[in-house]
């Protein structure tokens, strides 16, 4: 398993957080359960507008936890709402939704360690 | 950096740990932070704690970033608050969509705290700069709405002290904008206590409140000085002196002081420094400049400055024509300025029925276009009235009967050097005029003494014929005569007044006595009885025979009595 979190980043953002740094964590794993659950929703209603917006704010959530390649999946499923039909989105989905289930394994097991 | 009291930051952001962190950074720069999870959120939170700076997220739910910052902008009114868009948008339009709603900037994610700090304090410093700006401006506006107070306060002060005056009467035309005493152009008319009317135009070099305070003592000194008596060359004297000793160095008043007489049918006039009037004789079709011959009132010390006054004669009907600079230099959208030319020609067409000051005002206001009219215009035409139309004495205001003791003497004798440098009448006028009952008549007791006076002056004493006034150019030639002939003047001049009560009424009794000569009177008398059509000389004595109940001359003609009585009724 390749990499999930940028560990620099991450490291950086304990610094600033303190005591604050599990909050942080905490509150990252409900938005993107969130967010997710959005897209899923938009995704069987046909609601495009709706799931573009989920992904460009799961997007932005992901790069400040330094959930890089979640990020970049993120930004693609942003574009591909826009630009193609309802019915290329589904495997698409599918990956950001399998990327993100190892980004919160990653967050959780960081909770973990300390 | 934020100074002593740390700067309010608002950050909207809908994703809580987005939030959280943003907030962290934002804290940890030092700022106060207030938070808002979607857009009607921020703009409550704005209206709540007027935040200083905004970090809007573009998405947010109930209201996006967009919305949320024009509302937030509109709410700031002229307060500058710079506002972030969080999130970087991909798209240019979202971009643009973002700067039409106020963005100042834009923060991406990831968060980075380093960019963070230089944006903020870059923002902070510019909103201090714009505090500053404004601060600036709005003490340039307090300072600027207090000049206008002043002003208003100085104007309302000057037009106390230079009231119309008798500008509103028929004979006079003018145009003069009401804040003209701020662009340094003063008009003033009033009448002596013979009924002369005397008209001073002046202006004030620069603008504004230096402008406009020479203005006050300038008309005082002409009022007072015009209505105790005091000819046209002892009010120019008086107010050179006021304003050379008040003025600050380079700042004087271009004048010219004109006095018209149309019983005697002669205007007096000085002119420092304005640019040359105009005599308009209408029925000759003859245009006389009243030139300068004088530097400004205000330059020259008392010993130098030179009072002299020119004469000429007038007929009913002719026109007088004073202007500032203003209508000369006027200009149109070429830059060509309207010039003394175009204002000659223009009153030399006008007919004897028309009025100079109309055509002359629509051709300078055709010349500068709507666009270049400045209030800058200032112009008096004053128009001879024929002596039937002009009371001979000023009417005095009626007193109330004083009585005591109104039987008196009083002898007051002028030497060379008195009879050289001053004007005998303003005092004469003022001692006649304690007395109540005298007080009544002062007008036409002033007409009688200026005549007696110049009689005894100047044909008396200087020898000047006065038969030279038959032509005009004896008459510019008989005042040059009358100036040469007073510098040699020897001899002097004696006022006997004597005043004697008859109940209500009574008599006062003039005699001048003067060192000359004399003349034959028998003669003259006789002349007088048979006048001449057109002649010039001799007018002086018929006002006197009009005027007085009775006119002799004694011994060998240097010696004049008239006597001025008066009854009980009022009239």
């Amino acid at each position: 398993m390749a990499e999930r979190l940028d560990r620099a980043l991450l490291e950086e953002r304990r610094m600033l957080m303190n005591d604050g740094f599990a909050a942080l964590l905490d509150a990252y794993l409900d938005d993107s359960e969130r967010r997710m659950g959005e897209i899923g929703d938009a995704l069987e209603s046909g609601d495009l507008e709706r799931l573009r917006r989920a992904a460009h704010a799961l997007k932005g959530s992901a790069a400040n936890v330094g959930a890089e390649a979640l990020a970049v999946l993120c930004e693609e499923l942003e574009d591909a709402a826009e630009a193609t039909g309802l019915d290329a989105l589904g495997p698409l989905v599918d990956r950001v939704r399998a990327e993100l289930r190892d980004v919160r394994d990653a967050v959780v097991a960081e909770q973990q360690k300390h | 950096m934020p100074a002593a009291s740390p700067a309010r930051v608002l950050v909207a952001e809908d994703n809580r740990a987005d939030r959280l962190l943003l907030s962290a950074i934002v804290r940890s720069e030092g700022y106060h932070v207030v938070e808002a999870v979607d857009g009607c959120d921020a703009v409550e939170q704005f209206r709540t704690h007027r935040p200083h700076i905004v970090l809007l997220d573009a998405l947010m739910p109930r209201m996006d970033g967009f919305e949320a910052a024009r509302r937030i902008k509109a709410e700031a009114g002229e307060r500058f608050v710079p506002v972030i868009f969080l999130s970087a948008l991909g798209a240019d339009d979202a971009l643009l969509a973002a700067v039409e709603a106020g963005a100042d900037d834009f923060l991406g994610k990831p968060y980075n705290q380093v960019i963070l700090r230089a944006k903020l304090s870059a923002l902070e410093r510019l909103r201090m700069l714009h505090a500053t700006m404004q601060r600036q401006r709005d003490e340039i506006s307090r300072h600027h709405a207090h000049l206008v107070q002043e002003q208003e306060a100085a104007k309302a002060i000057f037009d106390k002290v230079a009231h119309t005056g008798s500008l509103d009467e028929p004979c006079i035309r003018y145009l003069i904008s009401p804040l003209a005493v701020f662009n340094g152009d003063v008009l003033l008319a009033a009448r002596n206590p013979a009924g002369n009317l005397y008209v001073l135009l002046g202006d004030f070099t620069g603008h504004g409140l230096t402008a406009a305070v020479g203005a006050m003592p300038l008309a005082e000194i002409f009022y007072g000085m015009s209505n105790k008596g005091f000819g046209p060359g002892d009010i120019v004297r008086e107010a050179n002196r006021k304003l050379g000793a008040m003025l600050p160095k380079g700042y004087f008043c271009c004048a010219a002081l004109v006095a018209l007489n149309v019983h005697k049918g002669t205007i007096e006039f000085w002119n420092g420094g304005l640019p040359s009037g105009c005599l308009f004789r209408a029925g000759r079709r003859e245009l006389v400049h009243l030139e300068s011959h004088h530097l400004p009132l205000g330059i020259q010390g008392d010993a130098r400055f030179d009072s002299t006054t020119r004469v000429l004669e007038v007929e009913p009907g002719d026109r007088l024509i004073l202007c500032t600079d203003g209508i000369v230099e006027a200009r149109n959208d070429t830059g060509e300025a309207f010039g003394y030319e175009r204002r000659d020609e223009i009153i030399r067409r006008t007919r004897p029925e028309e009025s100079a000051f109309d055509a002359l005002k629509h051709a300078v206001y055709a010349h500068m276009g709507a666009s270049g009219r400045d209030d800058d215009i200032t112009l008096v035409e004053v128009t001879v009235a024929s002596p039937q139309q002009v009371p001979i004495a000023a009417p005095v205001q009626p007193v109330e009967n004083g009585g005591g003791s109104e039987e008196w003497r009083l002898s007051y004798e002028l030497g060379p050097r008195s009879l050289r440098s001053s004007n005998p009448l303003p005092l004469l006028q003022h001692v006649v005029t304690e007395f109540p009952q005298l007080r009544r008549h002062a007008g036409t007791i002033f007409t009688v003494l200026t005549e007696l006076y110049s009689n005894a002056l100047e044909h008396g004493l200087l020898r000047l014929d006065s038969s030279l006034k038959s032509s005009a150019a004896g008459f510019a030639e008989y005042y040059r005569a009358r100036s040469r002939a007073l510098v040699e003047l020897d001899g002097f001049l004696r006022f006997d007044f004597r005043c004697e009560m008859d109940g209500a009424g009574g008599r006062l009794y003039i005699t001048v006595t003067d060192s000359g000569p004399g003349f034959d009177y028998s003669a003259k008398l006789a002349e007088l009885d048979a006048p001449r059509e057109g002649e010039y000389h001799g007018r002086g004595l018929r006002l006197l025979r009009e005027l007085c109940q009775s006119v002799s001359f004694r011994g060998r003609g240097n010696e004049v009595e008239v006597v001025f009585a008066w009854s009980g009724e009022h009239g």
